[in-house]
């Protein structure tokens, strides 16, 4: 079995399960467009990838976990999904990582506003220190944002 | 005399919790005020009053689902899936909220934060007529 074409109808879910195919090229490759979206240029390409983990190899077999087979399962749209993961990384003070997921939630289209809103709902929940951190990373990326609007990673 | 901020407050945990307590059963003394305090905070001002035009109150319940199963906060997760089913989010988009959160917090939180679900959507099949 190659794809799954029964949930190919929702928009952006995987056709391939690495259950029943392993991981692929093709599942990698249908990944790309995903990653590009919410990231810009994907910085690495094949199997060997050149990513900033050093474990070679890894960042190819992640990236299709992670977008190829969580995020492309559907029911949420990437807007949703984007600020929802923003949320679990700003209370989990993942500041490094809350950073990508700013520009993220940006590339996909949700506005500064909601942006904003999100950050400002996580202090109920994770503390106003963690929502400050990411606040201030919020105003970092739009300045730079602004400044080079061809950024899709400030 | 209570302020519109806290009467939405309560008409917003009165639509998301069958008890209309929710998570606002602070364990304090009867007649102290900071139950209501944090009810006009939370379900008044930053649910509902910041979010006019900006994040509905289903997006925040289910941001809400992320943040509380990246803390691991079972109970009030439980609490809180039950007001987004009320507030019209789908089992579905409850679900891939907290599998979304699998490589960012962990299969383990996500696992246990899946449990819950089931056990709240569970009670709810069980609740109705």
């Amino acid at each position: 079995m190659e794809k799954d074409n029964q949930r190919d109808s929702y928009p952006g879910v995987t056709s391939y399960q690495i259950a029943e195919i392993g991981l692929t090229e093709d599942h990698f490759d249908e990944t790309r467009p995903y990653y590009e979206t919410l990231f810009g240029q994907m910085p690495m390409y094949g199997k060997e990838g050149i990513g900033k983990s050093g474990i070679k190899g890894f960042e190819f077999t992640s990236n299709i976990w992670v977008f190829g087979v969580i995020h492309k399962r559907g029911y949420l749209d990437m807007k949703l999904r984007a600020l929802a993961i923003l949320a679990g990384l700003t209370v989990g003070q993942r500041l490094d990582v809350a950073r990508i997921w700013i520009n993220a939630c940006l590339n996909v289209g949700c506005t500064e506003e909601e942006v904003k809103e999100l950050i400002i709902f996580t202090s109920l929940f994770g503390g106003h220190p963690a929502m400050r951190d990411v606040a201030l990373a919020f105003d970092e990326v739009v300045a730079k944002r602004k400044a080079d609007p061809s950024l899709k990673m400030a | 005399m209570a302020s519109e901020l806290y009467r939405k407050g309560i008409e917003l945990m009165r639509q998301m919790y069958a008890d209309g307590v929710g998570d606002m059963d602070v364990a304090l003394p009867p007649g102290d005020t900071w139950s209501k305090e944090l009810t006009a905070w939370c379900y008044g001002h930053l649910m509902q009053e910041r979010s006019v035009g900006v994040l509905d109150v289903k997006a925040k319940a289910l941001c809400a689902i992320a943040m509380l199963t990246s803390l691991g906060k079972q109970e009030m997760l439980g609490i809180w899936i039950g007001g987004a089913l009320r507030l019209g989010c789908t089992v579905d988009e409850i679900r891939e909220t907290i599998i979304s959160m699998t490589s960012y917090t962990g299969y383990p939180a996500v696992r246990d934060a899946l449990a819950t679900a089931a056990l709240v959507v569970s009670n709810r099949a069980n609740d109705a007529p």
